[in-house]
């Protein structure tokens, strides 16, 4: 972690426009450090696959890390370090926060090869199209994928109910108390799941929808990671799901939640990631397309899934 | 205690001038370190709190804080739940206590060391390994559900009762601790000569025993208010968001809104003052009533008939039953695949276990490593404080021990805040911050744990008469000589479960450690949090399976050495 700290500070304070003293070309570093809301399990592959094409490519052991941590919290820690970052890459999370960091000063450009860059659309979506990358280049999108809902299939056959398709699902009487939800002051994707459901049914109707999804709760957790948690142990039934946040290691670890993406989940989310500093490889060696594909295998693999027409896992080049 | 005086500095007029600096030296750098890494953050902590961001002073923070109902709520929840679960532990500690102390019957050994370990209960885990047992896919509810038909789950652990009923069984030790240790005390004169008076029964424990085992009992009621009042994971795993601990948690760790994010800090210092104000409070309370002896006595043990036999063990074994729930969860999530809604897991796997040590092993190496390393200070900073307290009158030693008693009183989570805002500046010579060098976990780990090590060997050392040293000073043996020769002797076996106890608890900790912890540093409990929030609770249990280990070989060892006296520790 030495080295890499010395070359943040110099380079933060290059392109934040500080004074200070700043080193020249950047020469190949041995460590790479991310902190990301995305889930370990892929992240890991990410960083390991990263690290084995360093090694190929240029023969230098680069010794990687993470701070797995939710987007609020990444967001916050990376304001707190106030330019002088303890990582080189924020991955994951709404693009309004990063747009809040370029606003601070508090992300370097991107190099990334033309071509690769041009082939990400500038945006995606309507009614309202959500941009996929940043004008200036602060920031790229890394992910397309649905938001969805998490369920325990045999406390819904316990419950006596059809396995749950469609967000309306939800408010069936007999879920009462048997939703887990994160609020969404508390999560950017509760945000952005409460968006979809805003924008689906409108402002009031909307609002009188998450009402009645509130008589249904049983449970707020703390973060959003925590709903596939209690529904795969059976706590509760059915939440509100990501999957690249969670990737559905509970599916992995042995238990028997499922994930399906309603038909509308048409306000999609994008995983967003952006360099805290230089990166070296041209491009993405382990790009965030390839770490979708990972994403979208493990999920067909592992669960039921029903990708909507227009936002399933999306794949470039 | 019982002379004045620094020895080396008074008693030695013609030593060389070096061994009368030396002293000075060492006070001065106890109290440097005390200065820079406890009061200046706290200081740092409040001033933010009575700032705004651009650093002008002001109340406002806290208009808005007690203008706000849902803050109001959490804090009049926090100070229900604290009071609460002093209630509840009180009357489990005491009665389990009285059992112990001053009843004979089979097991009361090994009941005695059971008792203990409830407390090592890892932080977070303890409370998921709790939800797997009586959550509403627990093995409780799925028995209930399996065999007697219940259509829903009965919820026992999610909201405040569940977090009154997880701090209960977790804490009441604490109060057992205390009162096993002031029982101790209690001259048997002083209860022989309520009986010779007609005093017996309900009334000699009311009047007589209860009012002589305050101080002790006290001395723990304060810290399972402090624990209860200043823990986040618990509620939270639990879905209460309306206490104090939790909101100046959750609005820390979301930067996001830099308004909520002072609020968080606001509160981290309310809780502070809060934890200030009960310290106080408590200590002039038992200052008025303390008419304990410091000596031990000897008890006289009340042989149970059969009958009484069988409850008193029942009575115990249902105590211990309970408070061992989490660890059975714990343990069944550390070895059992994809456990859902049978009572019982169904598939057993090592390879969590796998994971957390043969592959990534960092875990457990920078957990002995930093806990080490802050043992190591804990005893040069500590041993000389205790010195400092029990031998000399030197000034501020009051306040020394004011400062120490504080540590305790501090919640993790404030002090975890302080040191980010106090260290977050690059420092002189090295270039870097104090928050991006590792050595701060040991740093802030020593400060948190300190007052075990003090306290452990301030304890042995009051027990070592003065007139012992004197003799050996009157044969020669001056200073270091009567120090090492005479005084070390008697007073390692306190020195020494001070420090296993600070090593232990250190182990545990979880709150500062989690707000300062960068990749690579991770300890067993930042182990446990990234792995829950990730979703892999299996491996977070196995690396809690782990803590337990430890710290019950731990408390095995400090109760062969320190026997009942354990309970000097908390005071």
């Amino acid at each position: 972690m030495k080295r890499l700290i010395m070359l943040v500070i110099a380079i933060m304070l290059a392109t934040g426009g500080a004074p200070g003293p700043v080193l020249g070309q950047a020469p190949i570093e041995s460590e790479l450090a991310l902190i990301t809301p995305v889930s370990k399990f892929i992240h890991d592959a990410a960083l390991k696959a990263f690290a084995d094409y360093a090694k190929e490519k240029w023969n230098v052991t680069v010794k990687v890390s993470a701070i797995p941590a939710g987007t609020p919290v990444a967001y916050g820690r990376i304001v707190e370090w106030k330019g002088k970052p303890e990582v080189d890459i924020f991955w994951g999370g709404e693009s309004a926060l990063f747009e809040k960091l370029v606003e601070q000063k508090l992300l370097q450009k991107l190099e990334i090869s033309r071509d690769a860059w041009d082939a990400i659309p500038t945006s995606v979506g309507t009614p309202k199209p959500i941009p996929l990358k940043d004008k200036d280049g602060f920031w790229v999108g890394t992910a397309l994928e649905p938001y969805g809902l998490v369920y325990h299939p045999k406390k819904i056959q316990r419950l006596g109910i059809a396995e749950p398709r469609e967000w309306d699902d939800l408010l069936n009487p007999k879920l009462r108390g048997e939703v887990a939800q994160c609020a969404p002051t508390r999560s950017s994707s509760s945000n952005a799941t409460y968006e979809v459901i805003l924008s689906m049914y409108g402002e009031d109707r909307g609002w009188e929808w998450l009402t009645k999804l509130a008589a249904n709760t049983g449970h707020f957790t703390a973060r959003s990671r925590d709903v596939p948690t209690v529904v795969a142990k059976g706590e509760y039934s059915v939440g509100f799901a990501v999957p690249s946040y969670m990737a559905f290691e509970e599916r992995l670890a042995g238990f028997e939640i499922k994930f399906v993406a309603p038909a509308a989940s048409f306000r999609s989310r994008r995983s967003t990631r952006s360099r805290a500093r230089r990166a070296r490889p041209p491009r993405w060696p382990w790009s965030s397309w390839e770490a979708c594909g990972r994403i979208s295998n493990a999920r067909s693999r592992t669960s039921t899934t029903r990708p909507s027409r227009r936002n399933g896992p999306t794949r470039s080049s | 205690m019982s002379r004045p005086g620094a020895l080396s500095a008074v008693r030695q007029p013609t030593a060389p001038r070096v061994s009368r600096l030396l002293p000075a030296l060492g006070v001065a750098v106890i109290w440097l370190f005390l200065l820079v890494f406890l009061v200046y953050p706290l200081l740092r902590i409040l001033y933010d709190a009575f700032s705004d961001d651009g650093g002008r002073l002001t109340l406002v923070n806290f208009v808005a804080f007690f203008g706000d109902a849902y803050y109001l709520r959490s804090l009049g929840n926090s100070l229900l739940l604290g009071f609460a679960t002093v209630v509840t532990t009180s009357v489990l500690g005491f009665a389990v206590a009285f059992l112990l102390v001053r009843c004979d019957f089979a097991g009361r050994n090994l009941f005695s060391y059971l008792t203990l370990i409830p407390i090592i209960s890892p932080p977070l885990v303890g409370v998921l390994g709790f939800t797997f047992i009586m959550g509403r896919a627990g093995t409780v509810n799925v028995l209930l559900e399996d065999w007697f038909g219940l259509a829903r789950p009965v919820n026992f652990v999610y909201g405040l009762h569940g977090v009154l009923l997880v701090e209960t069984l977790h804490l009441f030790p604490m109060i057992t601790l205390n009162v096993v240790d002031a029982l101790a005390k209690i001259d048997p004169a002083l209860e022989e000569a309520a009986e010779s008076v007609g005093a017996r029964g309900w009334k000699k424990l009311v009047t007589i025993t209860l009012p002589l085992t305050t101080p002790g009992y006290v001395a723990g009621a304060l810290l399972v208010f402090i624990w209860t009042f200043s823990d986040f994971a618990t509620p939270l795993v639990l879905g209460v968001h309306d206490l104090l601990a939790s909101q100046a948690y959750l609005n820390i760790v979301q930067f996001v809104d830099r308004r909520l994010f002072r609020m968080g800090i606001v509160i981290s210092a309310l809780m502070v003052a809060l934890a200030l104000l009960f310290l106080v409070a408590a200590r002039r309370y038992v200052a008025i009533k303390d008419y304990s002896s410091l000596s031990y006595s000897k008890i006289a043990r009340r042989r149970l008939s059969a009958l009484q036999q069988t409850g008193a063990i029942g009575f115990l074994s249902f105590v211990m039953l309970l408070s061992f729930i989490p660890y059975l969860g714990v343990g069944l999530a550390s070895v059992g695949r994809g456990w859902s809604l049978t009572p019982f897991p169904l598939r057993y796997t090592l390879g969590y276990f796998e994971r957390v040590i043969v592959e990534t092993p960092k875990y457990i190496v920078n957990s002995f490593l930093y806990s080490g390393l802050a043992v190591l200070v804990c005893v040069a900073i500590g041993v000389p404080i205790a010195w400092i307290l029990a031998r000399t009158r030197l000034p501020g030693r009051d306040t020394l021990d004011g400062l120490n008693t504080l540590i305790l009183a501090i919640p993790g989570t404030a002090i975890g805040i302080a040191y980010i805002r106090a260290f977050h500046f690059d420092l002189p010579l090295v270039g870097r911050g104090l928050t991006s060098l590792w050595i701060i976990l040991p740093l802030v780990l020593a400060i948190r744990r300190l007052p075990y090590t003090v306290r452990g060997s301030y304890a042995s050392l009051l027990l070592v008469h003065r007139s012992m040293e004197e003799a050996a000073e009157s044969v020669g043996a001056r200073g270091w000589r009567s120090f090492s020769d005479v005084t070390l002797p008697l007073i390692w076996r306190g020195v020494l479960v001070g420090s296993l106890f600070s090593f232990m608890t250190s182990l545990q900790e979880a709150s500062a450690v989690l707000f300062l912890s960068l990749g690579g540093w991770e300890t067993i409990t930042v182990g446990i949090f990234s792995f829950y929030i990730a979703g892999s609770a299996n491996e977070a249990a196995a690396l809690g399976v782990i803590l337990i280990v430890v710290a019950a070989v731990s408390v095995a060892v400090i109760n062969r050495i320190a026997g009942t006296r354990m309970g000097g520790m908390f005071g």
